[in-house]
């Protein structure tokens, strides 16, 4: 029990964590010192709330949230969010091959591109072969390497007072418009659409059940919380070492200096394993779930564990997903996807996140654990927040730049 | 909330119309510049004390090289004044990648030295400490 906690744990780390996740805590704090730590604590309240009732709707009812949504709202309801988070899947998954091609350009020193092909081939090679228990826990596992952003700022001189006011709401003095829009992408990088069906997809892949409630509130509340802790590191390292300076994440090679200040000539190691790790988690984790989300949609056989020859669509879906997501990173900067990926998670989040509500008080798929009133007010807080940021992503992206 | 919401769509109005992104453009380009002028420097001096390697080192600086080079292109017409600073800045990092590549420390920190003056002479733009460990949030 304790091991499928750990593990469960692990897991959600990796889920929370990607390039997303370490570009915009390491621009907010580069730009914005600790004004933003109150972001990521939101996002993380919202995120929580939303993987207990997805990851719950799949222990009780045995359906993910694609699923249920296709058969309780139907296909022509389903069809748009399908589509959208198909497109936006692309894009966060190219975003992951170009931090994985940038962590391994840091280590080598060679052209980014170069590593593009073969990252592509090799996140495929591991979907095709492996199955859900080691994509999940052999790759999270190793992403513990970000722990690193817990433990630098111990080692560094961390103001903590400055710190814990980060997590009171404030304004900037100037540059209000890039501050909203970092706001927004981090956001967007917590409070990832794919993570919901995602999440209730592996539960019904590891045969969840009302035993496994308990486990399932753990693994949300702790696994998003030390998520949140490894984004609240970047963003205090950043500001540390490169905001005072007047050093901006231009790019990826930049935020490697934060860890050089904590961990010295170890630094650039951690941080390049910190993002390969953390973005071939991410890529494979989100690959899936468009795998997941057009089969439950069209009712076709899925699941990670069968053979690719059993479940032939399944295995075509993320196939075809990973060769056009390579094909957009070897011509878009992987900062720059990165940081509109995340920009368009918030778009879509409402989508996503507004028919799950509606599942969550249906006695047919939860029966005795539909949501409380409570749970349902938090719900509708987080689509009423989830529709602010979504309206204006776009309009600060353009902007903010 | 709503006037945030009026100004966001208000500004792709004016996107779509191709209002005002030159200033824009040029105030992207001077804080770019004015980051990987502290980027080398600091990266330098890291690299001198040793606590990073040359290999990283040459890397950040041709990163710095590509992406002012590419700044420069988008103001040369915009701004000229900003684009010769840029210019200049760019001229600046060369000697100080050529002497990462003779693997010579010292030389690259005096050469990284004087970045900052180059693109902002303002004394509160200079990074405030050199030490590894120094800093706080900027705003």
């Amino acid at each position: 029990m304790i091991l499928q906690l750990a593990l469960g744990v692990i897991t959600a780390i990796g889920g929370f964590l990607d390039a997303g996740a370490i570009a915009a805590s390491a621009l907010a704090g580069a730009l914005f010192g600790y004004q933003l730590i109150w972001v990521v604590l939101l996002g993380t309240c919202c995120v929580v709330l939303l993987t207990e009732m997805s990851g719950r709707l799949a222990a009780v009812s045995h359906h993910t949230v694609a699923d249920a949504v296709r058969e309780r709202l139907g296909f022509h309801y389903f069809a748009f969010p399908l589509a959208t988070e198909l497109v936006q899947d692309v894009l966060v998954v190219a975003a992951e091959i170009g931090g994985i091609a940038i962590a391994l350009h840091l280590a080598t020193g060679f052209d980014y591109r170069l590593f593009v092909p073969i990252i592509a081939l090799v996140l495929w090679a591991l979907l095709w072969f492996g199955n859900f228990s080691l994509i999940e826990n052999g790759v999270a596992f190793l992403g513990l390497v970000a722990v690193a952003y817990v433990i630098g700022p111990f080692l560094v001189d961390t103001p903590w007072r400055e710190v814990a006011m980060g997590a009171i709401p404030s304004l900037p003095l100037d540059d209000r418009t890039q501050y909203w829009l970092l706001a927004v992408s981090i956001i967007g990088s917590v409070l990832e659409p794919f993570l919901l069906n995602f999440y209730a997809s592996g539960a019904v892949e590891e045969k969840w059940t009302v035993k496994q409630l308990g486990m399932n509130r753990a693994v949300a509340v702790l696994g998003m919380s030390f998520g949140a802790l490894i984004s609240i590191g970047i963003i205090v390292l950043a500001a540390l070492t490169l905001g005072r300076r007047g050093i901006h994440v231009d790019s990826f090679e930049q935020a490697v200096l934060t860890l050089v200040a904590p961990f010295g000539e170890w630094g650039l190691s951690l941080f390049a394993a910190t993002l390969g790790i953390a973005c071939l988690g991410a890529a494979s984790d989100v690959s899936l779930n468009m795998a997941y989300a057009v089969s439950q949609g069209f009712g076709w056989n899925w699941s990670e564990n069968l053979k690719p020859r059993e479940d032939a669509r399944f295995a075509s879906v993320y196939t075809v997903a990973i060769a056009l997501a390579a094909l957009v990173v070897l011509f878009v900067d992987p900062l720059g996807l990165t940081m509109i990926a995340m920009a368009l998670n918030a778009v879509i989040a409402p989508l996503v996140v507004f028919p799950l509500l509606i599942l969550m008080n249906d006695r047919m798929y939860l029966r005795e654990y539909t949501n409380g009133p409570i749970a349902n007010v938090l719900v509708i807080v987080v689509i009423a927040l989830a529709c602010i940021v979504g309206l204006v992503a776009l309009p600060l992206e353009i902007m903010g730049g | 909330m709503r006037r945030v919401v009026l100004l966001s769509w208000i500004a792709v109005v004016c996107a779509v119309a191709g209002c005002g992104p030159a200033s824009k453009t040029a105030h992207d380009a001077r804080e770019a510049s004015r980051s990987w002028a502290a980027t080398v420097t600091t990266v330098t001096e890291q690299w001198a004390q040793s606590r990073v390697s040359q290999r990283f080192t040459r890397t950040m600086l041709d990163a710095a090289s590509t992406d002012l080079h590419r700044q420069l292109d988008s103001v040369r017409t915009l701004d000229p004044e900003l684009a010769g600073s840029i210019a200049r800045l760019t001229r600046a990092i060369e000697p100080v990648l050529a002497a990462v590549e003779r693997n010579e420390p010292a030389v690259a920190r005096e050469g990284a030295s004087g970045l900052m003056r180059l693109v902002d002479p303002a004394p509160s733009e200079e990074p405030r400490d050199a030490a590894p460990d120094a800093g706080g949030p900027r705003r």
